[in-house]
């Protein structure tokens, strides 16, 4: 196979796109769709600082050289979930990653500064492990930028993971979701604007971006993460992907360009009116915001 | 596995969707109509994450 662009041996075949690509036009390929998924949803305006939130694997580490590469002002944040050895080795590959390009880490150790992990936590509340850890992802990622005065948080999120969510917001027609899903989230008081600049890169993209530059990433799934949902979503998508390439891609895109638009007024319904957490003060619908509440139920702090 | 084999077959005789893995050979990625041989080193690394 040749390479589409320069008809150099090509090293990594899309079919998506019907093409094949060498090293060189492959990593410019990803640049142009990072550049093209921030441009056409406004997700970055020039002189903004980024927060990126990094895991330490293939997507948050690719998303963040990406960035870095287009000319953003870059830091990451980098959340220990108290997830045993699988938590140790991501923090390291985040470490590194960020040393070897002199980009500055921030790091948020959620056992040492919030007194529980994850699996605990999710035990406690009962809720799915991934539930657990997105709300504390959520939470911490935004208070972080708001206390360093970050523009924008970005996230790894891939053509992927949205199309998987979407799948699964489908599948329960849940109005709600749908109104929300879409590659920008705009700031609102108390909220930083949240985006996610590799929407138009697929998995295995991003993962042959890491190979061919260099990135050392986690290659282990998270242990919490095993059989959930969203694997499954994703295991039937890739199965109609193979059959028909580009069904991912048009299943995402045509539901952002021509359904989202019908479900936003759902959205809106059913956000209530925020006031200040009385513990941390970020704006939620009750007196105590869900992740205060998870971290006072796990130190049974409310006597539960 | 003997080779020779292409890419594809080999992924297709292993059961697996091409869309989840890369094929990397000797630490560099091969596309899904390269041919292997018998004394390549073949890493298939999955792609696939539950986040």
């Amino acid at each position: 196979m040749k390479c589409r662009r320069c008809k150099a041996p090509a090293l990594i075949d899309v079919r998506r796109h019907n093409a094949a690509f060498c090293a060189d036009c492959f990593v410019r390929h990803c640049q142009e769709q990072v550049r093209r998924a921030i441009d056409g949803f406004d997700m970055i305006q020039p002189g903004e600082r980024v927060l990126i939130a990094v895991s330490g694997g293939k997507d948050s580490l690719g998303a963040w050289e990406l960035l870095v590469d287009l000319g953003y002002e870059t830091d990451g944040l980098y959340l220990g979930l108290g997830i045993g050895e699988y938590s140790d080795s991501s923090g390291r590959y985040a470490r590194e990653f960020a040393a070897a390009r002199g980009l500055k880490l921030l790091e948020v150790d959620i056992p040492g500064e919030y007194g529980f992990d994850i699996q605990t936590a999710a035990a406690t509340v009962r809720r799915p492990p991934c539930g657990a850890c997105g709300l504390s992802k959520r939470h911490l990622f935004n208070q972080a930028a708001l206390e360093g005065g970050y523009d924008v948080v970005a996230t790894g999120h891939n053509l992927d993971d949205e199309a998987a969510v979407l799948f699964g917001n489908v599948l329960r027609w849940d109005a709600e979701y749908l109104g929300r899903q879409y590659p920008v989230l705009p700031a609102a008081p108390g909220f930083v604007r949240k985006v996610k600049p590799l929407v138009r890169l697929s998995e295995r993209e991003m993962a042959a971006y890491c190979v061919m530059r260099g990135i050392d990433y986690i290659v282990e799934e998270c242990p919490m993460a095993e059989g959930n949902r969203h694997l499954a979503y994703k295991e039937a998508l890739n199965t109609l992907e193979q059959k028909s390439p580009g069904a991912k891609a048009n299943f995402l895109f045509s539901f952002l360009e021509r359904g989202h638009e019908r479900f936003v007024a759902d959205a809106e319904t059913e956000r209530g009116e925020l006031t200040p957490c009385t513990v941390c003060g970020s704006p939620t619908t009750g007196e105590v915001c869900a992740f205060c509440r998870m971290g006072e139920r796990v130190r049974g702090r409310d006597g539960a | 596995m003997p080779g020779p084999v292409r890419v594809a077959r080999l992924l297709e005789t292993l059961g697996i969707n091409p869309e989840t893995v890369l094929v990397i050979r000797n630490n560099t990625l091969v596309t899904h109509d390269e041919r292997l041989e018998e004394p390549d080193t073949i890493e298939i690394r999955p792609v696939i994450s539950g986040g």
